[in-house]
Order: structure tokens, then C-alpha cells, then sequence
């Protein structure tokens, strides 16, 4: 043989063994896709990291996560799903998360929660989704509704924390004031979200849990049609009254700029971003704002807060199963926890209620979580009293109470009446009807 | 012979992706009509007409479909008329009649989402530069997006935002037109309207025609202004058929119900696209 033709042989054989070496490699490392339903561009750059640091680390798994505004996750995973091709994970809402659930597209995450250590290390045990013994979400902090009000301004009325429904109105109508006497009106009452999403859904339905209502009863049926419905429903039309302009389409980003502006005294918001933003535009709002749970309609009644936050799910028919499980474990160690939360704008957006992060001084060892740690620990300490939708009546499984918010039946119900020319009986009566027609067509 | 397979050959590339891109979607929308298919579910069956049955039996559909023909209809009008008006003030020669051309494209070429986002904030309640405007002017203010001015407002960004289009084909149209004409009629004595009545009119029609009917359907269509300023409220004052498509396929996962919505929806719109066909073959 030429000696040419050798260096060609060799040089053939050594190609081949490098394609096979690879395809080896590549067919052991384990992917690991993520669908991720970001708010904030920080939470993308986080995850991002994070990701990267678990590839790096763990050369056999590739994590690879697909950053979508909340909105579009669901869209996106039914599409991948009905295609047969589902990520491994994916970071959702509460309501999204039960929307799956119902439908039977989760993998129970127990095994991680387990881990972790149940009952010790989230605050509302166990975990808190466990449906038939098995624990359907990782839940990553908690974010239960809850008013973000001037505390200042109460003073000057020689007010008290409203507790109660009537309590809220007074303050709400105290703090509506002409403040430089120019005859018109430029602070008022309170912002909350009344446009045509599922944002006053979410306030609504605190507000009837706060008053002893519901949407579905423990047997599934809908109990909607209820006098605390309706009185829910005229409450909400007295409070509006104390709302800026533009109401009717006002959104949860409008209760953030109205309450950080100085336009309102109270907001409604689910995470703090109103006290976070208030401190960079207004730091004197900053300083005078606390925090409130939902009223209730009198003090017997206790305060329920819709509660939602972000949490790992396992997606059925994904092929890297154990691989995930692995990932959630890591990023729920403490120490990455706090990173994370630390991350999110600045901090203080997301509540931690993990108790082996709310112990850890190192979160508190961050500007804004020293700053505003009493309002941190309350707003955490606000899981405890609030009612995740879907999951209300772990027995039942209702997806439906999450359905209703997202197809807008209970948001065209209260502007109908906020702003329409419906009386409130009328508007609840025909939700409740159209819930009823949903259910005797779907199962749940 | 063999020519005349050459070229089948070589043109039938061309029909398999127009039937690719145009036909595929629109008649597999069509046969998810008649399923109950649900978008998380692979499990479907064939329900034949029972989703038309339920979408035609629905007020809310004929109410969407209302607004429909208010929103799409006051639009075109609104987009033909004015294109005219503005097409016939740029059309003659004047100092900067250039640059005015190239300003008035400028709605055309801003991304939707930004346009429509920014008007969102001009016509905020609180905050927004047409309160402030009317305030400082001494009026008091007004909710632009409020149940009784939604429409109105929408509609008034759409026509903002497409207008430059109209103008783009009604002013080449306009050159088109022999100067001759003019001349001949200036010298019989008519007045500017005679001539804009009696030779810029008819000489137009062609034009204004397909203008008019290629904005009713693109309009009929349109989503994005719509749910990017209101997502069909309040009080679903804004609320036209692509939002109940759209809503009901991805809000509550029909995705065969929203087919039957968006296919019924269509089938008026059939009505405008017919008569397009018959007058581009004419």
C-alpha cells in the first residue's frame, strides 16, 4: 500500500471513530426543555443562568429554556402537546397548572417535594397542591392578592386598616380628594384591575371567598347564583366609584403606575412590584406604604386571598423525565432560591414562602429585603389564609373555576354591571348559567 | 408537447405552495369545524354541523358579528374616503409635496404593536396627551376607551394606521388620468368639482373599487388593533368575530368551536371576496 493511501485510511478510520464517539456522547446526554412563563425580563436573564450553570455542571444534561410571556405558555404547550412533542418542564400559574392538571397532561412532581422535605420546607403544607397523596407542582414562592395601601394618607383621615368591606369604602372614599384645589379631582380612592381579562377575576373571587361565597360548591355543582355573589358584585360597583378614569380598561400594570404616581392610596396587586416601583419613582410612598389582606363584608367572616404564584410542572410524554426531577431539586436548593428571588428586578417582587429561605439570612442580606422586611414576612405569612381556585376542593379537581376566570365569564359578568347597564342579580344569574351550560358539556 | 409539459413542470412548484400556504390552513380550519377537537387533546370525533348549529344559535356570535360589520365598514369608508381627499391634495404640485408623500407612508411602516400601544397611552384617561390636550385647551377630559367611545376609538387608530395604503393606490391611479381631460373641461368652462365629479370620479372608480374591497376584507379580519387596545371590551363594545374566535379556541381551548366561529364569519366575508374576484376578472 502507497504510503498516501494510508494517511488517507487512517485519517477515514479516525473521522469515523469521532461521528461514532459523538453520537455515543449525544445519545447520553439527557435535554432537559423548559418552557418558562417570564413577567420580567430579569427572570428570563435568571433562569437563563441558572440553566447555563446546571449544563456546565452536570455535563450529561443540556438544559435548555424557552422564554414566553405568560399569556402565550399555555398556547405554546397545548400546541406542543397536541403534536406529541412536550417539554420537559414548564414554570406556570397556578390556573394554568390546574388547566393541565384537569386534563391529565402532569407527571406528580412528589418525589421532588419529598425531597425537599414536604411539610418543612414550604409554608402551607404539604407542598402546597396535594391531590390524592400526590403533589402535582413545585411551587417557587407565593404571590396571594392583597391591598398595598398609603399609610400616611389613612392617618390624615384618622383612619385604621379597613378590614372590612365598609371600612375599605370609607377609606377609599377619604383618600378621593382634590389635593390642589384646582376643583378637580386628582388622587383617589384605590386602582384595581377592571379591563377585559382575567385580572378582576382574581379580586372578585377574593372578595366572595371573603364573604363566605363560592363558585362551585364540594360536590362540583355551581352555587354562583348566591346572594353573597350579588352582594360581592354591589360592592365592588360602590367601590369603583373611588377609581381614576379610565377604569374600564384599567389592568394590573395600571394599579402599579397609579399607586407609584401617587394617582391612588390603595392597590390592588398580587406581588409587591407596587411598593418596589413606588420606591424608585417616589421614595416617600415607599416609605408610608404597608400592606393589607382582603377585606371581608363583615369581621366574622375570614380573609381569603386568591392565591397564585409560579411552580414547576412535569409534563406527561416527555422523554427526560428523571433528568427534570433532577433540575428542580437543584434550583430549589435555598441558596439558589435566593438568588433567584434576589434577581427579579432589584428583589422583593415574589415572596419567598420556602421555610428554609425566609430563615436564611442571606436573603434579608439584600437592600430592599432588609429595607422591607416586616412587609416581606407579612406578605408571606398572607399564604397560609389564601385559596388557590383550581384547587380549592382538592377532591373534586375543578378546573372549571380557573376556566371561568380565563374565558372572561366572570370579568364580562362584573363589566356588565360596573359598566353596562346589568343589575347585579341579572349579571350573576347569567353566569351562573353559562357555568352551568360549561359543565354539563365538559367534564371536569 | 414537450413544452407544453415543461412548463406544468416547472410552474407546478408555484400552485403546490400557494395550495400549501393558502389552501392547507384555511381546509384544515374548516374540517376542525365539524370536530369537537379540544387543543390539549388529540382525542376528537366528527360532530357534524352541531358547532354551527350552537355558534348560530348564539347572540353573542350575532352581536360579535355586528360590531364586525360596524368596525369593518366604518374603516373602509372612513380609509377610502380620506385616502381620496389625501390623494387628491398631494397629487398637485407644491413646495414639499415630496416629502408630504413620503410622511403620510410613515403610519404604514410603524410596527402595529407599537403604534397601537402608543395610541393606547395617547388616549389613557389619566395620563394620556389627548385628556391633557383637552384639559389644557379647557374641556373637561373624556373616556376614549370607556364602553360609549371604545369603538370609536378603535376605529380611529385602525383608520390612522391603514389609511397610507389607500393613498398608495388611489394616487397612482390619480396620475393615470390624462391631463387632457382637465384641459378639455377647463376650457368648457367646469368648475373644480365638475371636474373632480364628472372625470376624477369615474376614471377612479376601477380603482376605488378594489381599494374598497380589498380594505373591507382586510378589515373585517383585522385582530390585532382591536385586542392590543381593548381585547373586545369593555362590556364587549369591541368584541367582533375574530375575538370570539380567538377567545374561544384559546381562552377556553375549543379549538373546533372557534373554527366553526372564524368559518361563519367567513362566510360573509365570502359575500366581498366574490365580488373581488368577479371584478379583477372583469
Amino acid at each position: 500500500m502507497k504510503p498516501k493511501a494510508n494517511v488517507i485510511l487512517v485519517a477515514i478510520l479516525l473521522v469515523c471513530v469521532l461521528i461514532l464517539g459523538n453520537t455515543v456522547t449525544a445519545a447520553d446526554k439527557k435535554k432537559v426543555d423548559i418552557l418558562w412563563s417570564q413577567y420580567y425580563p430579569a427572570q428570563a436573564k435568571a433562569i437563563q443562568k441558572m440553566a447555563k450553570e446546571y449544563s456546565d455542571s452536570h455535563p450529561n444534561v443540556k438544559v435548555v429554556p424557552q422564554i414566553l410571556t405568560w399569556e402565550k405558555t399555555l398556547e405554546k404547550l397545548s400546541s406542543s402537546m397536541a403534536v406529541g412533542d412536550p417539554p420537559e418542564l414548564a414554570a406556570l400559574m397556578t390556573s394554568q397548572i390546574n388547566t393541565l392538571y384537569a386534563r391529565g397532561w402532569l407527571n406528580p412532581l412528589t418525589e421532588v417535594v419529598d425531597s425537599l422535605g414536604g411539610d418543612k420546607y414550604f409554608m402551607k403544607s404539604p407542598g402546597y397542591v396535594e391531590i390524592e397523596g400526590e403533589h402535582w407542582m413545585v411551587p417557587v414562592g407565593t404571590i396571594p392578592l392583597k391591598l398595598t395601601y398609603r399609610r400616611d394618607l389613612l392617618e390624615e383621615a384618622g383612619m385604621e386598616e379597613p378590614r372590612t368591606w365598609d371600612e375599605l369604602l370609607k377609606a377609599a372614599e377619604a383618600m378621593t380628594a382634590d389635593t390642589n384645589g384646582d376643583g378637580e379631582i386628582d388622587r383617589y380612592g384605590i386602582s384595581f384591575c377592571c379591563n377585559r381579562s382575567y385580572c378582576p377575576a382574581t379580586f372578585f373571587l377574593s372578595l366572595l371567598w371573603s364573604n363566605g361565597g363560592n363558585v362551585l360548591d364540594e360536590k362540583g355543582n355551581v352555587v354562583f347564583d348566591s346572594e353573597e355573589t350579588v352582594e360581592t358584585l354591589k360592592f365592588l360597583k360602590e367601590l369603583v366609584q373611588y377609581t381614576p378614569p379610565g377604569a374600564p380598561n384599567s389592568g394590573w400594570a395600571d394599579a402599579v403606575d397609579n399607586y407609584s404616581t401617587g394617582t391612588v392610596g390603595i392597590a390592588m396587586y398580587s406581588e409587591l412590584r407596587p411598593l418596589v416601583v413606588a420606591y424608585n419613582r417616589n421614595p416617600e410612598i415607599a416609605e408610608n406604604t404597608d400592606i393589607m389582606p382582603i377585606p371581608t363584608r363583615t369581621p366574622k367572616e375570614e380573609s381569603q386571598a386568591r392565591w397564585t404564584t409560579m411552580g414547576w410542572v412535569l409534563l406527561k410524554n416527555s422523554p427526560d423525565q428523571e433528568a427534570a426531577k433532577k433540575f428542580v431539586e437543584w434550583f430549589m436548593e435555598p441558596d439558589r432560591l435566593i438568588e433567584y428571588y434576589h434577581s427579579i428586578t432589584g428583589g422583593v417582587l415574589t415572596a419567598p414562602a420556602e421555610i428554609p429561605v425566609l430563615e436564611s439570612e442571606k436573603l434579608w442580606d439584600h437592600k430592599l429585603y432588609k429595607k422591607f422586611r416586616p412587609i416581606v414576612e407579612e406578605f408571606s405569612s398572607y399564604t397560609n389564609n389564601s385559596v388557590i381556585p383550581s384547587f380549592e376542593h382538592p377532591k373534586i379537581l375543578h378546573a372549571s373555576i380557573a376556566v371561568f376566570m380565563n374565558d372572561l365569564t366572570i370579568t364580562d359578568m362584573i363589566q356588565s354591571v360596573l359598566f353596562g347597564n346589568k343589575s347585579p342579580s341579572e349579571a350573576v344569574e347569567k353566569a351562573a348559567k353559562e357555568m352551568r351550560d360549561y359543565l354539563e358539556t365538559h367534564e371536569p | 408537447m414537450r413544452d407544453k409539459i415543461f412548463k406544468y413542470v416547472t410552474i407546478s412548484p408555484l400552485y403546490l405552495l400557494v395550495a400549501f400556504i393558502g389552501l392547507v390552513p384555511s381546509v384544515y380550519a374548516l374540517l376542525l369545524s365539524f370536530t369537537n377537537r379540544d387543543l390539549f387533546s388529540k382525542a376528537w370525533q366528527f360532530i357534524g354541523v352541531q358547532n354551527y348549529v350552537s355558534v348560530l344559535g348564539d347572540p353573542e356570535f350575532w352581536f360579535a358579528l355586528k360590531n364586525n360589520i360596524v368596525y369593518g365598514g366604518t374603516t373602509t369608508l372612513l380609509q377610502v374616503g380620506l385616502g381620496l381627499i389625501i390623494s387628491l391634495l398631494l397629487i398637485r404640485p407644491f413646495k414639499g409635496s415630496y416629502v408630504a408623500r413620503g410622511l403620510i407612508v410613515f403610519p404604514y411602516l410603524v410596527p402595529t404593536v407599537v403604534a397601537v400601544l402608543t395610541f393606547k397611552w395617547i388616549f389613557d384617561d389619566v395620563y394620556g396627551l389627548a385628556n391633557n390636550l383637552l384639559v389644557t385647551l379647557g374641556f373637561g377630559k373624556i373616556a376614549w376607551l370607556g364602553p360609549s367611545l371604545a369603538m370609536f376609538t378603535v376605529v380611529l387608530v385602525s383608520v390612522w394606521r391603514f389609511l397610507p395604503f389607500t393613498v398608495l393606490l388611489i394616487m397612482p391611479g390619480l396620475q393615470a388620468i390624462p391631463n387632457s381631460h382637465y384641459e378639455a373641461a377647463r376650457l368648457d368652462g367646469a368648475s373644480p368639482f365638475q371636474q373632480f365629479w364628472y372625470i376624477t370620479l369615474p376614471q377612479l372608480r376601477g380603482v376605488l373599487y378594489i381599494v374598497a374591497l380589498l380594505r373591507g376584507i382586510w378589515m373585517f379580519n383585522n385582530f390585532n388593533v382591536i385586542w392590543l387596545m381593548t381585547q373586545g371590551g369593555p362590556v364587549k363594545k369591541t368584541m367582533h368575530v375574530p375575538i370570539l374566535s380567538y377567545t374561544k379556541a384559546f381562552r377556553q381551548f375549543e379549538i373546533g368551536r372557534g373554527s366553526a366561529i372564524a368559518v361563519a364569519g367567513f362566510s360573509f366575508l365570502l359575500v366581498f371576496i366574490l365580488l373581488y374576484f368577479r371584478s379583477t376578472a372583469e
